[in-house]
C-alpha cells in the first residue's frame, strides 16, 4: 500500500499503461486501485482529474508507446509541463488553461 | 447453558480436563487451561455467553498452559497454543487471562479471511452503526465503552468483521479491553460496568477487561450497516472536537487499520470504498470521556447536549 | 485421516463434523488446507459442507487467490529487475509450480519466492534487486557469513514496500555438501513457458522437490513436500517416469533422495511407481537398517495417525530430523560450531 505523494504520476501512468486499475471518487478525491500489485493511491485536485480522464479512454498502441517514452524522460516535471507533453503526443487536448482540460 | 449457570469450581475443573466449548458469536472456541486466572476471567466476563462441555468441532482449539521445565516455577511463564502451534513467545504467568483475549483476537484476525477485518471498535444505536478505528492508545476502546454505557450496543471493541458480499458488519462482542488510566476513567464514568482484575506491567501497560452488557451478547446475531466512521484521538487537555473528513483520506486511514485488505484484492477495494461512501466520516479529538460521548451523541443522533458537559 | 483423503478424495463426501474438525486442524498444521480446498472443489461438495468448514475453506480460498496475484506480480517485477543486465533467472518451488501451471500449484500455499541464478551472476543479481527495494535480512554477521560461505542461497531478501521474501539460490543444495549437483546442468535444462518465465524441467522439478523433502530441517510441512513429489511424479509423461528420471537423478547426484521420496510417496500417497523404479528402490535402499531408520524417523512427519499415538516421541524425531538436515549440509566440525552458535535451539524456537 503506497501513497506516493511526491511523484504520483510516475507510478500511476505506469499503472494505466500496464495494468488494470479500479477507480473510485470520494469527496473530490480519487482512489486508484491497481489490481495486479494491490496498491491503492490517493489523488486530489488536477492530478485526480487528469488521471481519471486518461483512464476513461482507451489508448492506441502507438500512444502507449509514446507514453512510455514520455514517462521515462518527463514525469518528474510539474503538472503543466506534463500536460504539454501529453498534448504534444495527442493524448489530451488543452481546451482552456484556466478551466481545465478535455480528452482530445 | 450459559457460563453464569456454572459454579466456578465446575468451570475450572472442566477447563483443566476436556475444556469448554465457548460460543462467542459467530465463532466457537474450544478452550483448555489449568490457570485459575483464566477460569476466573471467563466466569466473570463471559457470564452471558453460551457454553458446552462437549463438542464435535470448534473454529479454534486453544490451550493456555505453563511451559515445561524450570519456567514453571522460576519467574513463571504462560504459553498460548492454537492446536500444537505456539504463535507467540511466552508471557509472565500473571497475564494468562489477557493472553487468552489477545490470542482469540489473533486467531480470528489471522484465519477468518472470509471477512474483511478492520482494527476497529463498532457500536450501534437505532439500527445505525458507528465505526471507531484507531491504533492502540488512540482511545477507541475507552470511547467505545463510554458509548456502550450510554446504551449503544457493542458489536466489537477490537475487530470489525465485514461480510464482503453484503458489506454488513458482523457482531463479535467480547470483553472490552482497557489500558492504563482508562480503567479509572470508565469506573468514574459508569460505575455499573463490571471490570475484571487489573494486570500490571504487560507490553501494553496495565490492562483490564470490562464485561459486555448481556443485551449485546444476546443480540449478537443482528448485523448492521455502517453510518458513521469516527477516527478518535485522545489529546491530553483538549476540548472535544469533531471535524468532517474527506472520504479519500478516511479510506487511506481505514486501510491502514485493516488486517487483510490486501488479501481481498479488488473486492476489498470495492467493499471498503462502499463502506466509506455510505458513511459520514469525521476526525475526533477528546480528553474528557463525558464531554466526548456527549458531543458524539448530540452530533450523530441529533440529541441536545447534556447541560453538564457544556 | 488426512492421508486417506489425499489418496481417496471421494471420502470428503461423507466426513462427520468430528472428522472434519480433525482434518482441518491437521491440514492447517502442515499447510495443506489449500489442497483440501482444491479437492473439495474437484469433488463438487462445497455446498454441502458444514458452516464451520466453509468458514475455514473460504478463508483459504481468499488466501490462495491473493497469493496467486502477489506471486505473479513479484515474478514479473523480479524478471524486469534482472532483465536490466540481461540476467535470466529460473523460478523454483511454489512460484515455479504456478508458472508451469502444474497440478500441485492448485491449492498450494507458500510464503517465499525462490529463484536460481548462475553463481557468477550472484553479486550482480543482489545489486539489481537491491536497487528495486529488496534488502538483505539477517543483520547478524555470523548468519551473513554462514549463508554466503556455506549455503546454496543468499540470506533471504525482503522487499521493503511489499514485505515479500525472496530466496536467491545459486544451487539447490549447500556448497558444504559433498554431493551438491552441478547447477549448470539444472540451468541448461530449464524450460521457458508461454508466459515468458523459466522453471526447471519437469523432471528436475520433481528431483528438487525430493531433495528438498529430505534436507529440510522444518518437518511441519513434510507432508506437503510429499504431496509435491506425488503430484509432480503423476504429471510426468510415461517415458519420463522411468530410466529417464533415474539417469537424471544420478547425473545430479541425487538418486538416493529421489528414491526415498518416491518410496515414501508410494507408501503414503499410493504413487503408482513403474517396475523399473520399484526395483531400483529395492536394490538401492536394500540396506535394511538404513530404510528402517528413515521409516521410523519420518513416520510421524507423514502419517497423521502416528502423530496421534506418539506425541512425545514425534517431537524428539522432529528434533533429530532438524539435526540430521544440518548434518547432511555440512561436515561435523562445522555442524558443531553452527549448532553451538545457534544455541542448540529446537526447530520451533528459531
Amino acid at each position: 500500500m503506497i501513497v506516493d505523494e511526491q511523484k504520483p504520476f510516475k507510478s500511476l501512468f505506469s499503472m494505466i499503461v500496464n495494468d488494470t486499475i479500479s477507480f473510485c471518487w470520494l469527496d473530490e478525491q480519487l482512489l486508484a486501485y491497481n489490481t495486479s500489485s494491490g496498491d491503492t493511491h490517493l489523488l486530489e485536485g488536477d492530478a485526480a482529474w487528469l488521471i481519471s480522464t486518461l483512464s476513461e479512454r482507451p489508448l492506441t498502441n502507438e500512444q502507449v508507446h509514446q507514453l512510455h517514452k514520455q514517462r521515462d524522460s518527463n514525469l518528474q516535471f510539474p503538472l503543466s509541463r506534463l500536460i504539454m507533453n501529453l498534448e504534444s503526443i495527442g493524448i489530451i487536448r488543452v481546451r482552456d488553461a484556466n478551466s481545465g482540460f478535455a480528452a482530445g | 447453558m450459559r457460563i453464569a449457570d456454572l459454579q466456578q469450581d465446575e468451570l475450572q475443573q472442566t477447563l483443566c480436563q476436556e475444556g469448554i466449548w465457548l460460543s462467542v458469536f459467530p465463532f466457537l472456541f474450544h478452550i483448555k487451561s489449568n490457570e485459575l486466572a483464566v477460569a476466573t476471567g471467563i466466569s466473570q466476563l463471559y457470564a452471558d455467553y453460551p457454553v458446552a462441555f462437549q463438542g464435535d468441532y470448534a473454529d479454534f482449539h486453544i490451550t493456555i498452559k505453563p511451559p515445561a521445565g524450570v519456567r514453571r516455577f522460576w519467574r513463571p511463564q504462560i504459553q498460548f497454543y492454537l492446536d500444537r502451534h505456539r504463535p507467540f513467545k511466552p508471557l509472565p504467568r500473571n497475564q494468562s487471562y489477557a493472553f487468552l483475549e489477545w490470542g482469540m483476537n489473533w486467531c480470528v484476525a489471522n484465519h477468518m479471511h472470509r471477512y474483511l477485518i478492520l482494527h476497529t471498535a463498532v457500536v450501534e444505536k437505532n439500527g445505525k452503526a458507528l465505526l471507531l478505528p484507531g491504533a492502540s492508545g488512540a482511545g477507541k476502546s475507552t470511547l467505545c465503552a463510554g458509548l456502550v454505557a450510554r446504551g449503544w450496543r457493542l458489536l466489537s471493541d477490537e475487530l470489525a468483521l465485514i461480510e464482503p458480499e453484503s458489506g454488513r458488519l458482523i457482531a463479535f462482542p467480547r470483553p472490552i479491553s482497557l489500558k492504563n488510566e482508562s480503567v479509572g476513567v470508565l469506573n468514574a464514568f459508569a460505575p455499573e460496568f463490571l471490570i475484571g482484575p487489573i494486570v500490571n506491567d504487560t507490553q501494553k501497560g496495565s490492562v483490564a477487561h470490562a464485561k459486555p452488557m448481556a443485551e449485546s451478547v444476546h443480540s449478537a446475531c443482528n448485523n448492521a450497516l455502517a453510518d458513521w466512521i469516527v477516527f478518535p484521538q485522545y489529546v491530553d487537555g483538549s476540548d472535544a472536537k469533531l471535524e468532517p473528513m474527506a472520504g479519500g483520506t478516511a479510506f487511506m486511514q481505514l486501510q491502514e487499520q485493516a488486517f487483510n485488505y490486501q488479501l481481498h484484492g479488488k473486492r476489498g477495494f470495492e467493499v471498503l470504498t462502499g463502506l466509506v461512501k455510505r458513511s459520514d466520516c469525521y476526525s475526533f479529538e477528546y480528553s474528557s470521556l463525558e464531554e466526548g460521548v456527549s458531543l458524539l451523541e448530540s452530533h450523530l443522533l441529533g440529541e441536545p447536549l447534556a447541560v453538564a458537559s457544556l | 485421516m488426512l492421508l486417506k483423503i489425499l489418496t481417496d478424495p471421494s471420502l470428503l463426501k461423507q466426513l462427520s463434523d468430528k472428522e472434519w474438525d480433525y482434518v482441518i486442524r491437521r491440514a492447517r498444521e502442515c499447510e495443506l488446507l489449500g489442497r483440501v480446498y482444491a479437492l473439495v472443489e474437484q469433488q463438487g461438495t462445497y455446498q454441502r459442507l458444514p458452516e464451520f468448514v466453509r468458514r475455514q475453506l473460504d478463508s483459504t480460498m481468499i488466501q490462495l487467490q491473493a497469493q496467486k496475484r502477489a506471486v505473479l506480480y513479484e515474478v514479473k517485477s523480479i524478471t524486469q529487475s534482472l532483465n536490466r543486465k540481461g540476467i535470466e533467472c529460473v523460478f523454483l518451488k511454489g512460484a515455479a509450480y504456478l508458472i508451469a501451471n502444474a497440478e500441485n500449484a492448485t491449492g498450494r500455499l507458500f510464503s517465499d519466492i525462490d529463484i536460481l541464478v548462475p553463481e557468477k551472476k550472484l553479486n550482480e543479481t543482489e545489486t539489481l534487486l537491491g536497487d528495486d527495494g529488496w534488502i538483505t535480512t539477517h543483520a547478524n554477521k555470523y548468519d551473513q557469513n554462514y549463508y554466503r560461505r556455506w549455503m546454496h542461497e543468499l540470506p533471504p531478501m525482503l522487499n521493503v514496500s511489499r514485505r515479500t521474501v525472496l530466496d536467491v539460490h545459486h544451487n539447490i543444495l549447500p556448497r558444504s555438501m559433498h554431493n551438491h549437483p552441478d547447477a549448470k546442468l539444472l540451468i541448461a535444462d530449464a524450460v521457458g513457458h508461454d508466459n515468458g518465465y523459466k522453471t526447471l524441467s519437469s523432471v528436475d522439478m520433481l528431483i528438487h522437490a525430493a531433495v528438498h523433502l529430505f534436507h529440510e530441517g522444518e518437518v511441519r510441512q513434510g507432508l506437503r513436500g510429499l504431496v509435491d513429489v506425488d503430484l509432480l511424479f503423476r504429471e510426468l509423461i510415461p517415458e519420463q517416469r522411468s530410466e529417464n528420471l533415474l539417469m537424471r537423478a544420478q547425473q545430479l547426484k541425487q538418486q538416493r533422495s529421489l528414491l526415498y521420496a518416491l518410496y515414501f510417496s508410494a507408501r503414503y500417497l499410493k504413487t503408482p511407481l513403474p517396475e523399473v523404479i520399484q526395483s531400483q528402490i529395492d536394490a538401492e535402499l536394500s540396506s535394511f537398517s538404513r530404510l528402517m531408520w528413515m521409516k521410523v524417523l519420518y513416520a510421524s512427519v507423514f502419517d497423521d495417525e502416528a502423530v496421534k499415538t506418539r506425541r512425545l516421541s514425534s517431537q524428539f524425531y522432529e528434533w533429530i530430523i532438524y539435526v540430521r538436515s544440518h548434518y547432511l549440509r555440512m561436515p561435523p566440525h562445522l555442524l558443531i560450531r553452527h549448532l553451538i552458535t545457534k544455541g542448540l535451539s529446537s526447530p520451533d524456537k528459531r
